[in-house]
């Protein structure tokens, strides 16, 4: 049955897709935060370190 | 070594170059050349590690402008660009946790196919559109863009340069499809690497005896290039710790998540977990590598620093000047820079030889005086040449490392280091063709043309790839007949991106909303985007570009939300009033803050 919220069917089709997958927080994502953030901060040591520039 | 004209290439460069550039054709052919259905050519039968695509991923968005322009911006302006990556790892993390595992579930060619499983056949197809519109360009001026700048410096014919690149990825990626893509890039990404470590290794060599690595960081920190970091709210500053966070997010979210030329690299996975992991291996490896490029370029800066170097790195644009009316008046300021550069040197050394530090203070302020003075030079240099030739471009970066890689790298090493150039050129390009062709026959052709057995369909993508690779070749081609092509290219880009994004972010994320109401915000938003654009051309407001993309992802977003928010009031379903009342007030907040937000930043002012 068509009407202004899309069809009966695709309302099922969302949900048994959803279902299908589990969002699943992983270690390895902790990790590549973190040493992103790492990166970041190795940045900011060496930008103190050499950065003499006064400009 | 090379002439002064740096048009000269050695016949053992061309040995190099040629012998790099047709193993890795040879290779990609010979390697899959049993590819039979539909998913061994679209996904490489599925059979990919996670180390593959890593680099696979990493490889398709490097492209021959990475390794060209970026030690150039380095060189001009330091580095700060790294912070444009910082928002990539967040993206990775969001593709490994949502994007990924939905569409291996449901076994998706491309990333447009499951919009048509959550919303409709429309949106698919108009994603789809969006999509070959704007990567059809893009993968003209891949091959165009280095094309331009190895025309210039070494003398070759432009059109000849485009069809051989061209001709030379279609013959694999047509061959073997994706599965030839990822394994010609791991090859290409090892001549990458190689090559621009050891270019990286020469750089440190060339430098005088007594200037270690840590006095070529103190002289490059002198000269204001080691500002990496840049905390301020400043929508001027193109690249800032906080449009690296917000707005590389988005556009790395949009790029990897949505982009069939980075989605199809992960598609071929062996496994879920395998997808993920070469993501990861992107989200760790991507900074690095960005900062390693950076570092070149501030080491060459370094270099010039005791060599002497041009006014401007474009052979063309000093050229044109140099027949013009303003020659007399180049050579002065070039005359000027020969003092100068023999006063930087002299400097330089007694910096990096001092070990008293007040002595050391008194040099660092005339190192910047005299770089001061060098960058009034290479402005004033450039006034002349747009005076000579208002058409020339006098932004140089492109040309800087090309230009230091031919007049002072040995014989071999410069057919090596133009193979990673070519190399880069080939495996972007190669990404983006395979990408086209398969939404071109998964999304266009074969949803319309359902029930033929996957030969037929294997035949077909190869048509179609091959059709893209035609259409890149002549885009290319034809790329020098417009002003700022490229930069029309990242603004088609920018338009569109949000908008695709913001439709899967719907998809994944916003359960309630459904297929027309998405449809009809997606239409709208797309006109919206592109007035904000407009508004901003002729300056009505002050929006770069590069924040259409998370302008447009934003506001497609909410027009669903508000729409299916009134049809579900219509429709008097159960609750629905109280849903609308709470998206209209966060919209109300929203608005505001972002308002707020732009007000403050000097987007537009209140009269």
């Amino acid at each position: 049955m068509e009407n202004n919220m899309g069809t009966q069917s695709e309302e099922n089709t969302v949900k048994k897709d959803m279902a299908k997958v589990k969002f699943i927080w992983k270690r390895s994502y902790t990790w590549v935060l973190l040493i992103n953030t790492l990166y970041i901060i190795l940045f900011y040591l060496l930008m103190k370190s050499f950065n003499l520039y006064v400009g | 070594m090379l002439d002064n004209n740096l048009t000269q290439l050695h016949k053992f460069d061309w040995m190099v170059l040629t012998a790099v550039l047709l193993f890795i054709v040879f290779y990609g052919v010979y390697k899959t050349r049993k590819n039979r259905t539909v998913n061994d050519y679209l996904k490489g039968g599925s059979q990919a590690h996670w180390w593959t695509i890593g680099l696979s991923v990493m490889a398709t968005q490097a492209s021959a402008i990475t390794f060209l322009s970026t030690p150039g911006q380095a060189f001009h302006d330091g580095m700060g660009f790294v912070q444009f990556y910082f928002g990539l790892p967040i993206a990775m993390v969001i593709i490994c946790l949502v994007f990924i595992p939905l569409y291996h579930k449901l076994k998706v060619f491309t990333a447009y196919e499951y919009l048509e499983s959550r919303f409709d056949l429309k949106t698919r197809t108009l994603t789809a559109i969006l999509f070959l519109v704007q990567r059809g360009l893009a993968a003209g001026i891949t091959i165009f863009a280095p094309s331009i700048i190895l025309s210039a410096v070494l003398g070759w014919d432009l059109v000849t340069l485009n069809v051989i690149i061209g001709i030379l990825v279609v013959i694999y990626t047509v061959s073997g499809g994706t599965k030839a893509v990822n394994i010609t890039q791991k090859q290409q990404m090892a001549i990458i690497f190689g090559g621009l470590f050891i270019a990286f290794l020469i750089i440190l060599n060339f430098l005088p005896l007594d200037v270690s690595f840590s006095n070529a960081l103190e002289i490059a920190g002198a000269s204001g290039k080691m500002e990496i970091l840049d905390f301020s709210f400043n929508l001027e500053n193109r690249y800032t710790f906080w449009s690296g966070i917000i707005g590389g997010s988005f556009l790395a979210l949009s790029y990897f998540g949505t982009d069939q030329s980075q989605v199809q690299r992960y598609l071929s996975g062996k496994s879920v977990r395998e997808s993920q992991m070469g993501m990861i291996m992107n989200g760790l490896l991507k900074i690095p590598m960005q900062f390693f490029i950076l570092l070149i370029g501030v080491m060459v800066f370094v270099f010039y620093q005791f060599n002497s170097s041009p006014l401007n790195f474009n052979p063309a644009a000093e050229a044109s000047v140099l027949e013009s009316e303003y020659a007399e008046q180049y050579r002065d300021l070039q005359a000027e820079k020969q003092l100068l550069e023999i006063e930087i040197k002299d400097v330089q050394l007694s910096y990096a030889r001092s070990k008293d530090e007040t002595k050391k203070n008194d040099l660092l302020g005339q190192i910047q005086s005299l770089n001061t003075a060098e960058t009034s030079l290479r402005d004033r240099s450039k006034e002349l040449i747009k005076l000579a030739s208002p058409s020339t471009e006098t932004n140089d970066k492109d040309y800087v490392f090309i230009h230091f890689i031919l007049k002072n790298l040995p014989r071999g090493l410069i057919g090596l280091l133009l193979a990673v150039i070519l190399s880069a050129a080939m495996s972007s390009t190669a990404s983006e063709l395979n990408a086209l062709g398969s939404t071109t026959a998964i999304d266009l052709y074969r949803r319309n043309n359902q029930g033929r057995d996957d030969k037929h369909y294997v035949r077909v993508s190869k048509w179609f790839t091959l059709l893209w690779g035609v259409i890149a070749i002549l885009v290319a081609c034809v790329a020098d007949l417009f002003d700022n092509l490229i930069q029309l290219v990242n603004i088609i880009g920018s338009i569109f991106y949000g908008n695709i994004l913001g439709v899967f972010l719907l998809a994944f994320f916003i359960k309630f909303v459904k297929s027309r109401a998405t449809f009809i915000a997606a239409i709208f938003n797309q006109i919206l985007v592109i007035g904000l654009y407009y508004l901003d051309k002729y300056e009505y407001i002050d929006l770069p570009y590069l924040w259409l993309n998370f302008v447009g992802c934003v506001t497609v977003i909410y027009m669903a939300m508000v729409l299916q928010g009134f049809m579900d009031v219509s429709a008097k379903k159960e609750g629905s009033r109280k849903r609308l009342l709470l998206i209209l007030l966060s919209l109300v907040g929203v608005v505001a803050m972002i308002t707020a937000g732009l007000y403050r930043l000097g987007v537009f002012e209140l009269s």
